[in-house]
């Protein structure tokens, strides 16, 4: 069956954004695995907000820089309940027995999938149990305050630990299968 | 110059406690205990922390400097040592005198308000193979920023990652 895989980049105190919002204490400068990672991957997960950072839509900001060439020939599944079409390269997925949906798209061929965000999309999916793996950047900072790595999760989630890497600049790699 | 240590066990979302002050999610191991026998001989404590351990009868403690800081407490056990203020200027002529390094036995207010002062050295954290989803933050009113440049790393068999860092940028 296909993973469905996190990826996020945290500070050690355990923040994916700092007080106002700011990613600029995030590491640029290597690779950090991302290649190898886009290889995993054909498929990708997006809640309704993110998906709205970047959308096309007339006379609105322009989409940001996410939604570039990588992702172009990824199946990119946008999920809510509001949105009534969407361009035809998406597929939209709304909530009703949202786990058997995820289920049977896990259940087809293909690689594995990457949960793009947000954090409410993460959340549900995660409630569920239909996280399989999850990798953490840990960066070398401490950064005081900002958006949680998670929130509102309803139990506590084990994790198997099944890999590792540092990286020069002193962030840290980690690889966790969560228990179900 | 003695260091000044601080470091916990913290689940992977940051937390060192969980949402019911519970624990039960902290692996233990042996190894640390002997590593804080070995390493250190004066232990800091921050008001909740010595409330924490202050009814235990344990040995644990015979033999290592036990600072308690709290300008509410009016007294300490014996074997303790109250510093009710002056918080900053005690720490550094601690530092200054002859020692091993110097624990920061908790907690996560008190560590926090020692980063503020740009009185920690290294950072060690213990992270458990776990998201707890919520509970008490390793790290609470933090002022600034804090670099960190890592310089070692370990795993253990259980899942745990260790993480140890030097303190860069120390606000003065």
């Amino acid at each position: 069956m296909r993973k469905v895989i996190l990826g996020v980049a945290v500070s050690l105190d355990g923040y994916i954004e700092g007080p106002k919002g700011e990613y600029d204490w995030c590491f640029t400068d290597q690779d950090y695995g991302m290649s190898a990672f886009f290889k995993r991957i054909d498929a990708l997960f997006i809640g309704r907000r993110t998906y709205e950072m970047f959308a096309p839509k007339a006379g609105t900001k322009k989409p940001s820089k996410k939604q570039s060439g990588p992702f172009a020939h990824f199946k990119q599944y946008i999920f809510s309940d509001t949105l009534k079409e969407i361009p035809k390269q998406y597929i939209l997925i709304s909530s009703e027995n949202l786990e058997e949906k995820v289920k049977a798209i896990k259940n087809e061929e293909g690689k594995d999938i990457w949960l793009f965000g947000g954090a409410s999309l993460t959340t549900s999916l995660m409630n569920l149990g239909l996280v399989d793996e999850i990798g953490v950047a840990v960066h070398p900072i401490l950064l005081g305050g900002g958006k949680p790595l998670f929130q509102n999760l309803k139990d506590r989630i084990k994790l198997d630990l099944v890999d590792t890497k540092t990286y020069s600049s002193g962030l840290v790699s980690l690889t966790y299968l969560l228990k179900k | 110059m003695r260091k000044i240590i601080g470091g916990f066990a913290i689940s992977l979302d940051g937390f060192i406690e969980g949402p019911n002050g519970e624990y039960d999610w902290i692996i233990m191991d042996s190894a640390d205990i002997n590593e804080s026998v070995s390493r250190y001989d004066c232990f800091l404590f921050g008001r909740r922390s010595y409330d924490a351990i202050k009814n235990q009868d344990s040995k644990f403690f015979d033999g290592i400097q036990c600072h308690v800081f709290s300008s509410s407490i009016t007294k300490v056990k014996l074997g303790f040592n109250l510093v009710k203020s002056e918080t900053s200027d005690f720490i550094k002529k601690l530092k200054e005198q002859n020692g091993k390094d110097i624990a920061i036995y908790g907690g996560a207010n008190f560590l926090t308000s020692l980063l503020n002062m740009g009185l920690v050295d290294e950072l060690h954290f213990s992270i458990m193979p776990v998201l707890l989803g919520n509970g008490k933050p390793m790290i609470s009113g933090l002022e600034n920023r804090n670099r960190l440049e890592l310089y070692d790393f370990k795993t253990s068999p259980s899942g745990i990652v260790k993480v140890f860092y030097n303190v860069k940028n120390k606000p003065s």
